[in-house]
């Protein structure tokens, strides 16, 4: 399998142009720890940057190369009472090691469309197929996790689906099996309040605002 | 040039792998990939490369980025004429992609701090204000995580309310703090709420506005962003 130069990958060479066009001046990279796909493409990466600032500084060295990514919050309505549901999905991550409820989430690989892998990932991740027309997009800019160390970029969407009460229950605990050596996700329903106490993440909470504030559901929103 | 601290003695590293045996994670091994070190030669941050093993038999990620604890706080000001509200933002060069970024002040949280502590504290320093641990409010009941896949980073979230004259307030613009030493030249912007909203993109600072709307209950600011 062909390995993907560093130099050569799509989420660098978009880190480099944007630190270029910011007015970074780039004298040099330490590549620490490159991690691959399966098919070569670089993952992510433990970069240390020697790049001077128009300020006359050095930027902090360390850049933890990860790329954009996007969240999807998935609302099911039950078509005869108008209740709301969301589906996480629940995995362990490496944070702490224990099970965390999310969002369906994915990381954007250089040929892809972040709504497209948005709308997949929502397929993988709960099986409910969704195009990517069907998806809003709730951020009016792409924003960064961790601007001090990391590229990363998020972009959230939602997507609204009126169905059956007990179509809906149908996307309670499903097991989505192990698409990769690390994931193995179960699926589960809850009301938007419940999953606001069961998520302990930035993204999850923030998705949930972003939603309710687009719709205009402060009612919901107050119950957080 | 002092000596530099190992990633497994750091207090970071510590309470992540007291984290992870809590989980019932089994690491076989762990290796340092790439090490920050501050004051002292301590260790600020460790990506950390590891095999573990989930008790439900699968392998846990192959690393992670130990960063700790830290606050954010959103500090707001209240003209004492009419109300309106302002953000104190802090400016500063970062490398996500090279801008200048718009934050709320932040700190990482040192062994044996106490999170409250550390945000009256980061705000002395980063912004001059003198404030009391009891003059700020929680918006988080525990510290959330950044990025659950990739990092053990996850924050506090506070917020700060000051009542003033618009005089006082516009004072505090374009202030220089930071140590030139330390690779933070930062300069303070105080700009109304919803241009704040605007001018900010780090989650963690859109996060902080819509926490505070909706614990103050101030829908009409929030409808505006």
């Amino acid at each position: 399998m062909k390995q993907e130069q560093l130099t050569d990958a799509h989420k660098f060479r978009f880190w480099r142009e944007q630190a270029e066009a910011n007015g970074l001046k780039i004298n040099g990279i330490n590549d620490f720890y490159i991690r691959r796909r399966q098919n070569g493409e670089v993952l992510f990466a433990m970069l240390e940057v020697d790049a001077d600032t128009p300020e006359g500084d050095k930027i902090p060295p360390a850049l933890f190369l990860k790329g954009h990514a996007v969240s999807v919050l998935v609302c099911l309505i039950d078509e005869e009472s108008d209740e709301k549901f969301v589906v996480l999905v629940r995995q362990r991550r490496i944070c702490d090691g224990s099970h965390t409820y999310e969002h369906p989430a994915g990381m954007v690989d250089a040929s892809d469309v972040p709504q497209e892998v948005a709308a997949r990932e929502v397929g993988e991740e709960i099986g409910l197929s969704v195009k990517p027309e069907d998806l809003t997009r709730l951020n009016p800019r792409q924003w960064f996790p961790s601007t001090g160390t990391s590229d990363e970029a998020m972009d959230y969407y939602f997507v609204e689906r009126r169905m059956p009460r007990e179509e809906i229950m149908t996307f309670h605990r499903r097991n989505m099996g192990v698409q990769s050596e690390f994931e193995r996700i179960t699926t589960v329903v809850t009301t938007l309040p419940e999953a606001h106490k069961l998520i302990n993440n930035v993204n999850g909470l923030l998705i949930h605002f972003l939603y309710l504030q687009t719709i205009g559901d402060y009612e919901t929103m107050k119950l957080l | 040039m002092e000596k530099e601290e190992q990633f497994q003695d750091s207090f970071r590293y510590k309470a992540w792998r007291r984290k992870l045996d809590d989980n019932g994670i089994k690491v076989n091994s762990v290796h340092d990939i790439y090490t920050s070190h501050g004051k002292e030669g301590k260790v600020l941050r460790t990506m950390v490369g590891l095999d573990a093993d989930t008790p439900e038999g699968n392998k846990l990620s192959s690393s992670c980025y130990v960063k700790g604890h830290a606050v954010s706080m959103l500090v707001v000001f209240i003209d004492d004429q009419t109300g309106e509200k302002y953000v104190l933002l802090v400016r500063q060069r970062r490398v996500c992609d090279g801008s200048e970024t718009y934050e709320h002040p932040a700190g990482m949280i040192d062994e044996g701090e106490e999170p409250l502590e550390v945000a009256a504290r980061e705000l002395k320093e980063e912004a001059e204000l003198d404030v009391k641990p009891e003059d700020l409010v929680s918006l988080s009941l525990k510290p959330w995580y950044s990025a659950t896949s990739t990092s053990d980073e996850a924050l506090y979230f506070y917020y700060l309310e000051r009542r003033m004259s618009r005089a006082a307030i516009q004072a505090m613009n374009g202030e220089e703090t930071g140590e030139a030493a330390d690779n933070e030249h930062t300069r303070l912007q105080v700009v109304p709420f919803v241009e704040a909203h605007r001018l900010i993109s780090n989650l963690h600072g859109v996060l902080g506005h819509l926490l505070y709307l909706q614990a103050v209950g101030d829908y009409d600011t929030m409808k505006s962003l």
